[in-house]
């Protein structure tokens, strides 16, 4: 990504922070940025290329796809949940980022161009958690009839509360993350649910 | 019923779109009836909230009308949020959207938290109802 390019996403995720997503025209944009409007269409397109790219360019930031502060060689459970907790942290970037998604996962509700970015988005960050799940299953460090994917959705449906609920002042940061580590201790080292008549295994 | 359209118009614009010519488009009425709410922002901004939490109370309440088990009670009490209907998902976007506000707009805040414990000691309540249920009784003899 070009530094140009990179200038005008941050600048968007930006606008979107402070205005939500309506407030995300391209000539706000241009002006946030101090590019012209044609510079923009030249690097994306249209609004549809914008938003896709401004919401991979979010979660990149969110550190949900891979983060460079991990050291190669820490094992699998220790790297999801340090990627979880990751976006639990108050400095103005993570803020930033957080609120932004938050504007972008709340307009995608009747926002038809940002939708299939958004789910995108999430499906890949499910994805990866629940691969490092799988490895670290693969590894003993969570038990075999842990189910990765349905854990991967759960835990990272809660980071999305847990952040909402912290940004907007009804709890505060420390509450969130310990909430958080108690969840993956519930959700990673889980006995194995009794069957009964009720129904078989966690999904 | 003004509240009524904006809780619609914020759910689907954000709380940046209640803006007086849109909100009276929204309700039906003349924009010269809209001004008056606005003199308190952080008035109408709580109701709004209130407005919200109270019909997410009433259609998970519904719970109390399908049940007496305590442990069924309390699945519902969850389930009853995730409905595929018009009123659920207004009412849910509309909630998303005041959430997502929130970290910038103050006005929110309160309303918000309290809505929140709200829902969470009802929750509460209803756990322990729910998990006590299953702790075996025992009885005294003699």
């Amino acid at each position: 990504m070009s530094e140009r390019q990179q200038l005008i996403l941050s600048a968007a995720v930006r606008v979107i922070a402070r205005d939500g997503v309506r407030g995300l025209r391209m000539e706000d944009l241009a002006a946030e940025a101090g590019v012209s409007t044609a510079l923009i269409y030249y690097h994306f397109r249209n609004r549809a290329g914008l938003m896709r790219r401004t919401l991979e360019y979010v979660s990149e930031r969110a550190g949900r796809y891979t983060d460079e502060a991990i050291a190669p060689d820490t094992d699998p459970r220790t790297h999801l949940e340090l990627l979880l907790l990751h976006e639990l942290q108050d400095t103005p970037a993570i803020r930033e980022n957080s609120t932004a998604w938050g504007e972008l996962r709340a307009s995608a509700t009747f926002d038809p161009v940002l939708r299939e970015p958004v789910r995108a988005a999430t499906a890949e960050w499910v994805d990866d958690i629940g691969g490092l799940i799988e490895e670290a299953v693969a590894e003993g460090r969570v038990a075999s009839h842990v189910s990765p994917e349905g854990a991967a959705e759960r835990l990272t449906a809660l980071v999305e509360g847990l952040s909402e609920r912290w940004l907007s002042g009804t709890m505060t940061l420390d509450r969130a993350q310990n909430l958080l580590r108690d969840a993956i201790a519930l959700e990673l080292d889980r006995a194995p649910r009794r069957t009964s008549t009720a129904g078989s295994g966690i999904s | 019923m003004i509240l009524e359209a904006a809780v619609r118009l914020v759910g689907r614009e954000g709380l940046g779109g209640l803006r007086t010519g849109p909100l009276a488009a929204e309700a039906g009425l003349s924009p010269g009836w809209i001004p008056r709410l606005f003199e308190d922002r952080a008035s109408f901004v709580r109701q709004l909230v209130e407005v919200v939490h109270d019909r997410a109370v009433a259609y998970t309440g519904e719970a109390d009308a399908i049940t007496a088990d305590p442990r069924a009670r309390l699945e519902l009490l969850l389930l009853l949020e995730l409905q595929e209907t018009p009123e659920v998902r207004e009412t849910s976007a509309t909630w998303a959207r005041l959430r997502a506000s929130a970290a910038t707009d103050l006005a929110l805040r309160n309303p918000l938290r309290r809505a929140t414990q709200d829902w969470n000691r009802v929750l509460c309540i209803a756990i322990r109802r729910g998990t006590s249920w299953r702790l075996p009784r025992t009885r005294r003899s003699g």
